[in-house]
C-alpha cells in the first residue's frame, strides 16, 4: 500500500527519520522495505497483513506510526451534516448476513466534473487513476479514513429501492468498468426493481455508476461480510482494491 | 524418379563399401542421410512425382535408407573390429578410465549441517508427504478456509476427477509446519522436532522465487518455553551457519499458526548490509520467521495448554545457500548443469 508521507503528517507528527520510522514500522509489524522519491514526495510502500486490516488506510497508519513514537494522532476534522433540505426517498431492504452495517445519505444537485489539480495528485500517489470529482472523493475517503463507500446515480436506482440479497449464478452482471460477466452463485449482489445495479463489495454496477450527467447521488457505507466478498472474487478471478478492502474485517 | 532413386542408392552402397575408416565413414553418412543429404533432398522431391507412382517411390525410398543404414552400421563394426585386430602391442599396466564422480548438490550439503546442528541441540527429523491434507497444511495450523491469509500461500490443487478423494482437499503443500499437526499426534510432549521438505506455491518464478523450495521447519513443545528460548535457538543457529559475527534483529509479523510472530533480519551477505538486489537495497534479509506455537494448534492436536508451550521455526534451505555461496539467482539451484554442480 502506498502512504505519501505528505498526506501521512496531516495526521500524525513525525519525529524520527525516515530509514529509523521504516525499520520501527517493521519491527512493529507494518513491513516498510521501500520508500521513493516522487518529485517533492517520498512515498512509502507498506504490507498490511491479514490480521491488522485497521492499517489499510491513511489514517490506520498514522495511528501506528503515533503509538510508536508516543505521541498523538490530530483527529480528523468531520463537519456537521447540512439539514435535510428536500424529500429523495430511498428503501433499503437489508440481509444482516451480508451488510452487518449499512449506511447511506442522498446528495442533490451535484455537478460532475473533473477533481482539482490537488485531488487528482493525491488519487495518483495513491496508484489510482483520477476519474471524476465523485467518485475520486470516494477513493480519497476510503484510502485516507479506510471507510468503505460507494457512489450511485441516484436517478439509475429505479423504484428507488435497494435489495440486498445472493445471486442464484448466471445472471449478467456489467462492472462499472465496462466488463461484462457472468456471476457464479452467492455473490452478494444489490438489486434495484428491475436490475443488478452493484456487486456488493467488489465492484459497482456501469447502470448505476457516476457519468457526467448524474444529478444526484447515493451515497453508502456498508460493512460487508469478509467471507462472501472473498469467496465471490475468487469465484470470479476478480480482485478490486475494494474487494482488498472488505474481505478482511474492518473496524468500523 | 525411380532410376535416379536406384542410381543414388547403388552409389552410396559403393561409397561405404570403399570408406577407409571411421571418419570417412561419417562423411559417407553425412553425404546421404544427413540434413542436406542427398537422401533427404530425395525426400523432400517426393511431390514432384506423379500420383500413382508416389507410392512405389515412397516404398522404394524407406528400403533404399533402411538398407543404407544398416549397411553404414555393419561397415562400423567391421572397421573397428579391425581396427583392434591391427593394434599389436597394448601396455596393460596403463591405469583405466577413470569413472566421473557425483557432487553433492549445495542444498544437500546445507541440508545435512542444519541436521547436524539440530541434532545436537536435541531434535529429531521427521519426514512428511508432499501431497498433503487441506487440514494438516491449514485448518489445524488455526487458518480456517476462507481466511485471508490463505492469499499469501497459492496453493497448487490436486485434481481429484476420477478418484474418491474430496475435491480441493488435497494439495502440494504449501509449508511443512503441515508436518506439526501430524507429528504431535503421533506421541506425547516433550518434543524437539525438525522437518525438512520440498514445498510448493503458486508464484511467479524470479530470481529469488520459484513454484517448489525447500524448507527446513522445526519445532518445540515443553513446559515453560519462553521467546527468548526461541531468539536463543535462532541466533546460536544462524551463529552456527554464518559465523558467530553475524549480525540479526527481529521484527513483529503474522501467521495464524504462532502468536506473537517474528520475522528474524540477517544481514545480508551478498552487500555486507550496503544493500543489493538480492535484499531489495535494505541491506537485511529476511531468513527465519517463527514464533510461539499458537494455543489453537496445540489444542487441535490434543495437547494440555495450561501444562505445555512451544515455539516453531523455519528456515529456507534455497536461501541459506544463496546467502552462504552468494549466488544471486535462486534457478541456479534447480538449473541441470553440470558446470554448476561441479563447482561444490
Amino acid at each position: 500500500m502506498l502512504i505519501p508521507v505528505s498526506w501521512l503528517k496531516e495526521y500524525v507528527e513525525i519525529r524520527l527519520p525516515l530509514k529509523d520510522l521504516m525499520w520501527k514500522m517493521t519491527e512493529a509489524g507494518l513491513t516498510c522495505e521501500s520508500a521513493k522519491k516522487a518529485g517533492e514526495e517520498v512515498i512509502m510502500d507498506v504490507e498490511v497483513t491479514a490480521n491488522r486490516p485497521d492499517w489499510m488506510s491513511i489514517l490506520g497508519v498514522a495511528r501506528e506510526i503515533a503509538a510508536i513514537q508516543g505521541n498523538k494522532i490530530k483527529e480528523p476534522r468531520i463537519k456537521a451534516l447540512p439539514a435535510q433540505t428536500a424529500n429523495f426517498p430511498i428503501d433499503l431492504v437489508p440481509d444482516y448476513r451480508l451488510f452487518e452495517r449499512w449506511t447511506g445519505i442522498v446528495l442533490k444537485g451535484v455537478e460532475i466534473k473533473p477533481s482539482p489539480d490537488w485531488l487528482k495528485a493525491r488519487i495518483t500517489s495513491m496508484g489510482h487513476t483520477p476519474i471524476n470529482n465523485i467518485i475520486d472523493i470516494t477513493n480519497y475517503v476510503m484510502y485516507e479514513l479506510g471507510i468503505p463507500m460507494h457512489a450511485f446515480d441516484y436517478d439509475e436506482i429505479y423504484g428507488q429501492v435497494m435489495n440486498l440479497q445472493l445471486s442464484g449464478g448466471g445472471e449478467k452482471f456489467t462492472s462499472v468498468d465496462g466488463i461484462d460477466y457472468l456471476l457464479p452463485k452467492n455473490a452478494m449482489i444489490i438489486k434495484d426493481s428491475e436490475r443488478i445495479i452493484d456487486l456488493a463489495g467488489i465492484k459497482g454496477g456501469f447502470n448505476s455508476g457516476i457519468k457526467e450527467t448524474a444529478k444526484n447521488i447515493f451515497l453508502h457505507v456498508t460493512i460487508d461480510n469478509p467471507v462472501y466478498v472473498r469467496r465471490t472474487s475468487l469465484a470470479m478471478g476478480l480482485r478490486s482494491e475494494g474487494g482488498r478492502t472488505r474481505a478482511v474485517r474492518l473496524e468500523a | 524418379m525411380q532410376e535416379e532413386l536406384i542410381s543414388l542408392r547403388n552409389e552410396a552402397i559403393a561409397q561405404i563399401s570403399a570408406a577407409g575408416d571411421g571418419a570417412e565413414l561419417e562423411e559417407v553418412r553425412a553425404a546421404y542421410l544427413g540434413r542436406n543429404g542427398k537422401f533427404t533432398i530425395l525426400v523432400k522431391k517426393i511431390k514432384d512425382v506423379p500420383e500413382e507412382s508416389r507410392k512405389t517411390f515412397g516404398i522404394t525410398l524407406n528400403e533404399s535408407k533402411i538398407a543404407i543404414e544398416n549397411l553404414i552400421s555393419d561397415k562400423k563394426q567391421a572397421l573397428i573390429k579391425s581396427l583392434s585386430e591391427k593394434r599389436d602391442w597394448f601396455d596393460l599396466t596403463m591405469p583405466g578410465l577413470k569413472p566421473t564422480l557425483g557432487h553433492i548438490h549445495p542444498l544437500t550439503q546445507v541440508l545435512s549441517e542444519v541436521n547436524k546442528i539440530f541434532n545436537y541441540l536435541g531434535y529429531q527429523v521427521a519426514d512428511g508427504p508432499e501431497i498433503e491434507s487441506d487440514y494438516y497444511n491449514f485448518e489445524a495450523l488455526n487458518i480456517p478456509k476462507d481466511h485471508p491469509s490463505r492469499d499469501t500461500q497459492m496453493t497448487f490443487y490436486v485434481d481429484s476427477t476420477g478418484t474418491d478423494l474430496k475435491p480441493l482437499e488435497t494439495i502440494l503443500r504449501t509449508q511443512t509446519s503441515a508436518m506439526q499437526g501430524r507429528v504431535m499426534k503421533l506421541g506425547k510432549p516433550p518434543f524437539r522436532v525438525l522437518v525438512p521438505g520440498k514445498c510448493f506455491r503458486y508464484e511467479q518464478v524470479d530470481a529469488s522465487h520459484g513454484f517448489e523450495f525447500w524448507q527446513v521447519e522445526g519445532f518445540v513443545v515443553d513446559e515453560d518455553i519462553h521467546l527468548t528460548d526461541l531468539f536463543g535457538t535462532i541466533k546460536y543457529v544462524l551463529g552456527e551457519l554464518f559465523g558467530k559475527e553475524t549480525k540479526i534483529r527481529f521484527a513483529t509479523t503474522n501467521f495464524p499458526f504462532v502468536e506473537p510472530g517474528v520475522d528474524t533480519y540477517m544481514q545480508c551477505t551478498i552487500c555486507k548490509g550496503k544493500g543489493c538486489s538480492f535484499c531489495k537495497g535494505t541491506g537485511w534479509s529476511e531468513i527465519m520467521p517463527a514464533g510461539m506455537i499458537h494455543p489453537n494448534v496445540l489444542k487441535t492436536a490434543g495437547i494440555d495448554t495450561k501444562k505445555w508451550n512451544g515455539f516453531a521455526f523455519a528456515i529456507g534451505l534455497s536461501r541459506i545457500v544463496n546467502l552462504r555461496y552468494q549466488i544471486k539467482d535462486l534457478r541456479t539451484l534447480t538449473t541441470p548443469d553440470m558446470r554448476i554442480l561441479s563447482q561444490f
